[in-house]
């Protein structure tokens, strides 16, 4: 799927009739600014579900998007300054947006080095949980950033109420780009949770009813 | 060859580093990020699986 969007987003979409073909910096930009995002709602959710039910599959699942969720973040914005030192003639500016998107990878970076700062699994799951459920306030500040101040960083092409300001040629690529991202990410995390759980309980008992049955099929 | 890999603006300016810098870049984070959870995965596997050996021998 990451593969048609590619191919339609490089070479089938006309070029834009004032950036020319660098305007298809968007169909990497615009899926990882949103994946960044998105994996960090994820890491909150199961943070707060890990916390209230004591749910080793939620911190596990949260402890999961950390790093995939900094990588896009990280990715979004390399691909955020490709874009903008032939747009602006700058690679950064302390803009809004891209300053509030900075932040996102700190947020992740120390996400990580907290949990791995604490040698007690349960004391580092609750910490740092703790830490994602209170970062979620960086969210809304990225995401209405461009609304909120004055900015360089454009306005969102994609909006769920408004009509997509993007002509449709130049828009499927991105949808499939986008649905593309989110489903690798999907199964990556899955994954990640898997490795994360199968580490966690190893020792119990019903991990180890599993592959003893699995060995008795073989 | 070169004309299909060329990204210019509106008037002329070579953009492909950019361009293809944005590709390159996306797909070495999506390979990484597949090569790893697919390496934790097998590791953690292999992990339980000569745990629970250990310790049903």
């Amino acid at each position: 799927m990451i593969s048609i969007g590619m191919y339609g987003g490089l070479f089938l979409a006309p070029p834009d009739y004032q950036m020319g073909d660098a305007y298809r910096i968007i169909y990497f930009h615009v899926p990882s600014a949103y994946l960044s995002m998105m994996a960090y709602v994820a890491m909150a959710m199961g943070s707060v579900v890990g916390l209230v039910w004591r749910s080793n599959v939620a911190f596990s699942f949260a402890n999961s998007c950390a790093p995939v969720g900094a990588s896009f973040t990280f990715l979004a914005l390399i691909t955020g300054m490709l874009w903008g030192k032939p747009m602006w003639g700058s690679a950064w500016v302390w803009d809004a947006r891209l300053t509030s998107e900075l932040i996102l990878l700190f947020l992740y970076l120390a996400y990580i080095l907290l949990y791995l700062s604490i040698p007690d699994r349960s004391k580092a799951d609750r910490s740092a949980s703790l830490f994602a459920i209170v970062g979620l306030v960086n969210i809304p500040i990225i995401h209405y950033s461009v609304v909120w101040w004055n900015t360089l960083h454009q306005a969102s092409t994609l909006s769920r109420l408004a009509k997509p300001s993007i002509a449709s040629e130049m828009l499927w690529p991105l949808m499939i780009m986008i649905l593309g991202f989110s489903l690798f990410f999907f199964g990556i995390i899955m994954r990640r949770t898997a490795a994360e759980i199968m580490n966690r309980e190893k020792k119990t008992r019903w991990i180890g009813s599993i592959f003893s049955e699995e060995n008795d099929n073989v | 060859m070169s004309e299909i890999f060329s990204m210019s603006g509106v008037n002329g300016q070579p953009y492909e580093v950019y361009v293809w810098g944005s590709v390159l870049v996306s797909v070495l984070v999506i390979f990484l990020n597949w090569l790893t959870a697919r390496q934790r995965f097998k590791s953690r596997l292999l992990e339980v699986k000569s745990y629970i050996q250990k310790n049903q021998g």
